[in-house]
């Protein structure tokens, strides 16, 4: 008697650890990886179901594993500057082991959620007409115009609708005023937008944010603001073939500022110009800005393209040098706006310098020539441009 | 409860008599009307003849992208006389998401889709990710030997690392030597996409 009593009390209690470690995995996934891999997330692969994650299990696995997922390829500073988002271990460890189990109770709670983006199709800033990217070929830049009807002030913006359609060909967004209209003269092709970056004037693009397929919605710090004029909204897309003609359309949306986000912030943008890289050469360019009056930075945001390998961001002054941003192994797919934790002081004097690394070699993985070819600067597939944004408010107006 | 037993043994019979090279496999054209369906033998060629097969999926973004590259493939194939499938290895997906994904893809006139759902296929040549591509010489008996078994070619280095276009055409040139009586270049170069599961 006392055997089988015992028998059962034991097999209860696996089901019971196993019901635990099962939700302890479910809510690891819902947290890190649902925003993106949900019904209507910006990644391209959707795991909003327990049954799409078990067959997906493996590719999971070695993602996880080798650290590719959950994206995030900026270093976090020794003081926190830049929002961590890979697993702890214990994290990575409880994912890894219902993954590896196959069992899909194990993510039982994980549920799709098509409704957690959706929103008005009145609410989104978009394009009238949208551009039909073709089925293969590299990455795309084109810029649109979307009509913004009224001056306001935003925390930030997001993707509207990132696993619609029509979003999917984007990996990134960045945007800019320009209330003038003048890049409309641009626009008058019989499709929406035009091949080109949507900086204006002397204001870059991402001057009112940034977001990606890793990064679909951009928030200010608290306490900080775009001031957002009406007119148009140029929203520059990078973009990527699907393997199929597809539609493209990028719609956003404001996020609404609160009453204490009162510090408004600009851009500034330090160019890489000139850019030539010589093929079968590795080599890294120093970009500087100094700084004529003190200044809090609170994003930065890196433009690349195949070529750029790494970024290294620092402020420099006549005693030290302060690490703002490392990122080690640039890829494009899973770059995003880095926002800082807490705002950075940049005090009149110092000097802002971005170290940006480049490979135009056959050991480039992402190589588009062979052999290699030199490359001047220009739009992507074959171009390079690169630029550092860096999003800052006026040291003057802090409280 | 004996009638599932009879049917065990007799298909441990028949698997025993044939082997597995030329245990008829469980496939099916997609694409075609439930009336029409036709099993598909990718296998029954005539003795030396090449068949090639590209392993796709349907929710893949790397064996998505890849399409136009692999209608543009089965098409030289077709002038070579090399016959040339792309095969769902999925237990899941209804025929009708295989048939909206061949049109979507362009894939209709160009290559034949067929679906693997007991993996039967797939487990023979070796596949394990898609896109994946296996060339093979026919025994006319229903067995082949695989000549090559790889990437299709080197769009994706690595999950996130995409090029511009690709630079090499690894499915292409097995084909090419293949036809021509050439061998064909190692080390095959793995195949980079979603697991087949």
């Amino acid at each position: 008697m006392f055997p089988r009593a015992a028998a059962i009390l034991a097999v209860t209690a696996g089901a019971c650890i196993a019901r635990a470690d099962g939700d302890a995995a479910a809510r690891v996934f819902t947290r890190h990886c649902l925003p993106c891999h949900g019904t209507n997330g910006s990644a391209p692969l959707v795991l909003d179901s327990a049954e799409r994650i078990v067959r997906n299990r493996k590719l999971a696995s070695m993602l996880v594993e080798d650290g590719t997922m959950p994206p995030s390829i900026a270093l976090p500073s020794a003081d926190g500057l830049v929002v961590d988002r890979r697993l702890s271990s214990e994290d990575r460890a409880t994912l890894l082991a219902a993954l590896g189990a196959g069992a899909a109770h194990a993510f039982d709670a994980v549920k799709p959620n098509a409704d957690d983006r959706a929103m008005r199709a009145s609410d989104a800033i978009a394009p009238a007409r949208a551009w039909t990217m073709p089925a293969s070929g590299g990455a795309r830049v084109r810029t649109f115009l979307a009509p913004n009807a009224s001056a306001v002030r935003v925390r930030g913006v997001r993707a509207a609708d990132p696993g619609a359609r029509a979003q999917l060909p984007i990996r990134m967004m960045f945007l800019a005023a320009d209330p003038r209209g003048t890049m409309r003269v641009l626009d008058a092709g019989d499709e929406g937008g035009f091949e080109a970056m949507g900086n204006v004037g002397l204001v870059p693009s991402g001057a009112l944010g940034a977001l990606s397929i890793v990064r679909p919605s951009f928030e200010l710090p608290p306490g900080f603001c775009f001031e957002v004029p009406a007119g148009d909204i140029a929203i520059e897309t990078i973009g990527e073939p699907l393997g199929r003609a597809a539609r493209v359309l990028p719609r956003v949306a404001w996020i609404a500022a609160g009453s204490d986000d009162t510090r408004p912030v600009h851009a500034l943008a330090i160019p890489a110009k000139s850019l030539l890289l010589r093929a079968d050469t590795c080599s890294t360019i120093e970009l500087t800005h100094a700084a004529r009056a003190d200044i809090d930075v609170v994003a930065v945001i890196v433009k690349g393209g195949a070529f750029l390998r790494s970024a290294e961001i620092d402020v420099r002054n006549d005693t030290a040098s302060t690490r703002l941003l490392t990122v080690p192994d640039y890829r494009m797919a899973f770059a995003e706006p880095w926002v800082f934790t807490r705002a950075q002081r940049v005090t009149a004097g110092s000097t802002i310098v971005a170290r940006l690394g480049f490979d135009n070699t056959a050991d480039n993985p992402q190589q588009p020539s062979r052999p290699p070819q030199d490359v001047e600067g220009g739009l992507p597939p074959l171009g390079e441009d690169a630029m550092v944004v860096v999003l800052y408010a006026d040291a003057a107006n802090s409280r | 409860m004996r009638g599932l037993l009879l049917h065990a043994f007799i298909l441990l019979v028949t698997l025993a008599a044939c082997g597995c090279a030329s245990a008829p496999l469980s496939l099916h054209v997609v694409g075609e009307p439930a009336a029409t369906k036709a099993d598909a033998h990718p296998l029954d060629g005539a003795r030396g003849s090449l068949v090639a097969l590209v392993f796709i999926s349907h929710e893949c973004p790397i064996a998505n992208a890849m399409m136009p590259e692999i209608v543009a493939i089965a098409d030289e194939a077709k002038a070579r006389g090399i016959a040339f499938y792309a095969v769902h290895p999925a237990r899941w997906p209804t025929d009708d998401a295989l048939a909206a994904h061949a049109r979507d893809f362009a894939l209709e006139g160009h290559i034949a889709v067929l679906a693997d759902r007991s993996q039967e296929l797939t487990h023979r040549v070796g596949a394990t990710v898609t896109p994946e591509a296996a060339l093979l010489r026919l025994d006319g008996r229903g067995g082949f030997e695989r000549l090559y078994l790889g990437r299709v070619n080197d769009l994706y280095a690595a999950i996130g690392r995409r090029r511009a276009g690709a630079t090499s055409n690894d499915l292409l040139d097995a084909m090419r030597a293949a036809s021509e009586g050439r061998a064909i270049a190692s080390p095959q170069p793995k195949a980079v996409g979603c697991f087949i599961e």
